[in-house]
């Protein structure tokens, strides 16, 4: 039975908390979607979805032990990871310093924000400092159908560490976070393997974790999922 | 002009040195950019704080940057498929009526 998700978005540009809705209905028979009430939203997706779809939930994949072993380890004494590892969708448009590169992807092209809050510890004469790292990530299908993910950009920002000890946090973590593309790009193919094997027709990302069925809300920015059509 | 080459480096030494005439005893910290000395002691009831920082940088608290340039073309070329709204985005009211208007001027 095909399901229909509908999504209302806190934000334009589909972003932000999400309340979402799953309606299952048979094939050529009407969706229903009677909710009076969805709060203030400013966009809205729907989507008409497949019995054979197939979904990776990104999160718990991401925060397995040796992944996060990896991402501490990444950080050294530089920083401490103070959060789970979370993966929202963010559109092209909304990457920090994406004007930089205006014609690397459309605006509206989705990238996967895999990012964790960080903690830095300072020396008395400054306050502590605590922020957050972000890989950006592309997932895609080849011409074949095979299924593949590479990080395009990251970024780091934090507040705190003044007067004196924005420098050394800087200088921390502009050796750490952009040799970590090359970490998280060996985990993502790692789990990429996985699939090598099967091809798929679609590819498309949906706030949450994939549920197709009841209602409730997610904050899209930190929690999406894979979606795959098998070929 | 003078050159910067190490000038943190020399002026923190300075400074710690003065520091250690008055009785303190200062960390100091060194980087290619950057100097920093910091002491603290207690006089007449009272904590000295002292702390000098000696750089050639402005700071910035965010940073980006993108995967290396042939690593990213390459990827992009093998994709066939990816996520994107931009098909797919809900209209927004006036968008199509502008953009009629462009065509018409």
């Amino acid at each position: 039975m095909p399901t229909l998700s509908s999504y209302w978005f806190a934000d334009t540009d589909f972003r932000g908390d999400t309340e979402f809705l799953h309606v299952g209905h048979c094939a050529g028979c009407w969706a229903w979607i009677n909710w009076s009430n969805i709060g203030s939203t400013d966009s809205t997706l729907v989507w008409e979805r497949e019995d054979r779809e197939i979904i990776i939930d990104l999160p718990p994949i991401l925060n397995a032990s040796d992944i996060l072993d990896s991402v501490d380890r990444m950080l050294g004494d530089s920083a401490r990871r103070t959060s789970p590892i979370k993966a929202g969708w963010i559109p092209w448009g909304h990457v920090p310093s994406h004007e930089n590169d205006p014609g690397r992807h459309a605006d509206l092209d989705l990238l996967v924000r895999i990012f964790f809050d960080f903690h830095v510890s300072t020396p008395w004469y400054c306050s502590d400092a605590d922020g957050n790292i972000n890989y950006y990530v592309v997932p895609y299908l080849d011409g074949n159908g095979h299924l593949g993910a590479y990080v395009d950009w990251w970024s780091w920002h934090y507040d705190g560490g003044g007067p004196f000890c924005t420098g050394a946090i800087s200088d921390g973590l502009n050796n750490s976070v952009p040799s970590g593309m090359s970490t998280l790009q060996s985990m993502l193919d790692t789990r990429l393997a996985l699939f090598a094997n099967r091809q798929f027709d679609m590819l498309y990302l949906l706030p949450g974790d994939g549920a197709r069925a009841g209602d409730g809300n997610v904050n899209v920015d930190e929690h999406v999922s894979l979606a795959l059509l098998p070929r | 002009m003078q050159k910067t080459d190490n000038i943190q480096a020399q002026v923190s030494k300075k400074i710690q040195e003065c520091l250690k005439e008055f009785g303190f005893e200062p960390e100091m910290r060194l980087s290619v950019h950057e100097g920093l000395v910091a002491a603290r002691k207690q006089m007449d009831d009272k904590c000295i704080r002292v702390v000098a920082h000696i750089t050639d940088r402005d700071m910035k608290t965010s940073e980006v940057g993108p995967a290396p340039a042939e690593l990213a073309s390459l990827r992009r070329s093998q994709t066939a498929i990816r996520p994107s709204l931009a098909n797919r985005a809900a209209s927004r009211r006036g968008t199509s009526e502008t953009e009629a208007q462009k065509e018409c001027e």
